[in-house]
C-alpha cells in the first residue's frame, strides 16, 4: 500500500505518473482504488458494474493524466469528476435517473467469513436502502463525504458547488437520512 | 423567522465541525454534544446518523479483481509509456532536422547579401553584431556531439575576449558588459559540456580551458587598469569566472591523474593593435591590480 506523507509526495507521483512512469500510476491506483470503488459502488448498487466502472476511471485517467495541471484543482478533485462523469454516461446508457436498488449481488463482495458477510451485507443494505432514497445532490454528498474522505473544499470543487452549498447539502441530506432510517419518511425525493 | 433562518445556518455550520471533529477521529459524538449544549437537541439524531454512516465499512471488490486489474492497467501504462518516449524521441529528432534545413537557408540567405562577412568583423557596439551572435549559434545546430560544442563554446569565448581588447583599444565603453557577460556564459557552458564528453577527450577540452582561461586572466588583468571605474566591477567578477574555471580543469586533471598536457588546439588569440596597452603593462598587470587592492 502506498502512503503520502505529504501533498509534496503526491504531486511527486502525478508528475511522474504524468510522464509515463507506470510504477508511479501503480501507487495512484494504490492511493484511490478503494475510495473510487465505494464511491461508486454507492452509486450503482452492484459490485460487478462498480469493478468495471472503477477500471475506466482508471483507463480514463490514464488516458488523459498527461492534460491534468495543477492549476488550482487538486488531483483527487479530477479523479472523482471523471468517476462521476463515467457514471453519469452509465445511467444515461440504462436510461436511469437513480440508483439501481440493492440485491443478493452484495453477497459477491468479497471471500470472508459467512457471519462477517451478513453483518456487512445487512449495513450495506440498510444504508443503500436509505441513501437511495435520498435526492440525486444529498445522495452524492453522503456518498463523497462519508466514502471518498474528499474535504468540503474538494467536494465543492467536484459538484461545482461553493463550500456554504455543501455544508448546508450536508446538512439537509442527514436530516433526511435519518427520517428515512428513523422509518418517518419514506421517499425524499417525492418531496423535492 | 429571520431567526429560525439564522440558527439553522449556525447548526449547519456546528454540524459541519462535529463532523470534521468526527471523520478525524478528533473528538467523539458526546464530545461534540458537549462542546454545543444549546444545539444537542437537533445535533445530536444528525451526528447519530453521521456515525452510522460512517460506521458501515467500506465497500471492497474482490481482492482477485484488484490485482488482476492493477496488473491491466500497469501493462496499458507500460506500453503507453514506451510509445510516449519514442513519440518524444520522433519529436526531437524532426526537430533537430527542421533547425539545421531552416539554418542552411538562413546561412545561403545572408551569405549571399554579404552581412555576414560584414558581421564577423562587428563588435558589440556595432547593429551587425546580433548576426555575428547568430552565425556562431547556428555553428552549435551543426556541432553533433558535446565534444564539437564544447570547442565551439570556447573559440567564442576567444572571440569575445578579443572584442573586449578591441573594445577598451578603442576607447570604446558601450558594449563592454555584453561582451564580458557573454564571455562568462561561454566559460560556464564549457564547464558544464565537459562533464558529458568521453573520458578520452574530456583530456583535450580541459587543457583548452586551463590555457584559454590563463589568457584570459592576463587580458582582463590587463584591461582593468585601463577601464574607467564603473566598469572594473564587471571585469573583476568575468576574472572571478576565470578563476573558478580554470581551478575545476585544474582540479578535474588532477583527479583524473593527467600529468602530460596534449599540444594545444586553441590559435592564439591574435595581436590586437592596441595603442593604450603596452607590452610592459600586460606583463606588470597583475602586480598593478594586486597593488591597487593594497
Amino acid at each position: 500500500m502506498t502512503s503520502l506523507k505529504t501533498a509534496q509526495d503526491l504531486k511527486d507521483i502525478v508528475e511522474r505518473a504524468k510522464v509515463g512512469d507506470s510504477e508511479a500510476f501503480g501507487m495512484l491506483y494504490d492511493i484511490y482504488f478503494d475510495r473510487v470503488y465505494g464511491y461508486i459502488y454507492y452509486k450503482v448498487g452492484d459490485p460487478t458494474e462498480a469493478e468495471d466502472l472503477t477500471e475506466r476511471v482508471f483507463l480514463k485517467v490514464l488516458e488523459a493524466i498527461d492534460k491534468f495541471s495543477w492549476k488550482g484543482v487538486p488531483f483527487s478533485t479530477w479523479l472523482f469528476k471523471i468517476a462521476r462523469n463515467l457514471i453519469i454516461d452509465y445511467y444515461r446508457a440504462r436510461s436511469r435517473s437513480t440508483m439501481i436498488p440493492v440485491s443478493d449481488r452484495i453477497q459477491t463482495i468479497d471471500r470472508e467469513d459467512p457471519e462477517e458477510i451478513a453483518i456487512k451485507k445487512f449495513s450495506y443494505e440498510k444504508l443503500y436502502a436509505a441513501i437511495s432514497r435520498l435526492t440525486e445532490e444529498q445522495q452524492e454528498i453522503i456518498v463523497l463525504k462519508f466514502f471518498t474522505n474528499l474535504s468540503n473544499a474538494e467536494i465543492a470543487r467536484t459538484l461545482n458547488k461553493t463550500e456554504g452549498a455543501i455544508k448546508a447539502l450536508q446538512h439537509r441530506a442527514l436530516r433526511s437520512l435519518y427520517r428515512i432510517l428513523k422509518g418517518e419518511s419514506n421517499d425524499e425525493r417525492e418531496q423535492e | 423567522m429571520n431567526e429560525n433562518k439564522n440558527k439553522t445556518m449556525i447548526l449547519t455550520e456546528i454540524l459541519d465541525q462535529c463532523i470534521e471533529l468526527l471523520l478525524s477521529g478528533k473528538e467523539n459524538m458526546e464530545g461534540c454534544l458537549a462542546r454545543y449544549p444549546e444545539f444537542k437537541e437537533e445535533l445530536e439524531p444528525l451526528l447519530r446518523t453521521a456515525a452510522f454512516v460512517r460506521a458501515v465499512p467500506l465497500p471492497t471488490p474482490s481482492s482477485t479483481f484488484k490485482i488482476t486489474a492493477r496488473q491491466r492497467l500497469l501493462k496499458t501504462a507500460e506500453t503507453r509509456g514506451r510509445s510516449r518516449m519514442a513519440f518524444v524521441e520522433r519529436v526531437t529528432s524532426v526537430r533537430d532536422i527542421l533547425m539545421r534545413v531552416t539554418a542552411v537557408i538562413l546561412i545561403v540567405i545572408l551569405v549571399g547579401s554579404g552581412a555576414v562577412a560584414a558581421s564577423a568583423r562587428s563588435l558589440p557596439d556595432s547593429p551587425l553584431y546580433p548576426l555575428k551572435i547568430a552565425m556562431e549559434r547556428v555553428q552549435l545546430v551543426f556541432a553533433f556531439d558535446d565534444y564539437s560544442k564544447a570547442q565551439l563554446h570556447l573559440k567564442f569565448a576567444e572571440n569575445r575576449l578579443n572584442e573586449i581588447m578591441l573594445l577598451v583599444a578603442g576607447d570604446k565603453g558601450e558594449g563592454l558588459n555584453t561582451a564580458l557577460s557573454e564571455m562568462n556564459d561561454e566559460v560556464e557552458k564549457v564547464q558544464v559540456m565537459v562533464e558529458t564528453i568521453p573520458d578520452d577527450r574530456k583530456r583535450e577540452i580541459l587543457y583548452q580551458i586551463l590555457e584559454l582561461t590563463e589568457h584570459q586572466q592576463q587580458v582582463l588583468q590587463t584591461v582593468w587598469t585601463k577601464v574607467p571605474d564603473p566598469a572594473k566591477g564587471a571585469i573583476q567578477r568575468a576574472i572571478e569566472v576565470s578563476r573558478k574555471g580554470h581551478e575545476q580543469a585544474e582540479s578535474a586533471l588532477k583527479k583524473g591523474r593527467i600529468i602530460t598536457p596534449p599540444k594545444p588546439k586553441i590559435p592564439k588569440v591574435p595581436k590586437v593593435p592596441d595603442k593604450s596597452i603596452s607590452p610592459q603593462d600586460q606583463g606588470t598587470s597583475t602586480n598593478k591590480i594586486r597593488g591597487s587592492k593594497e
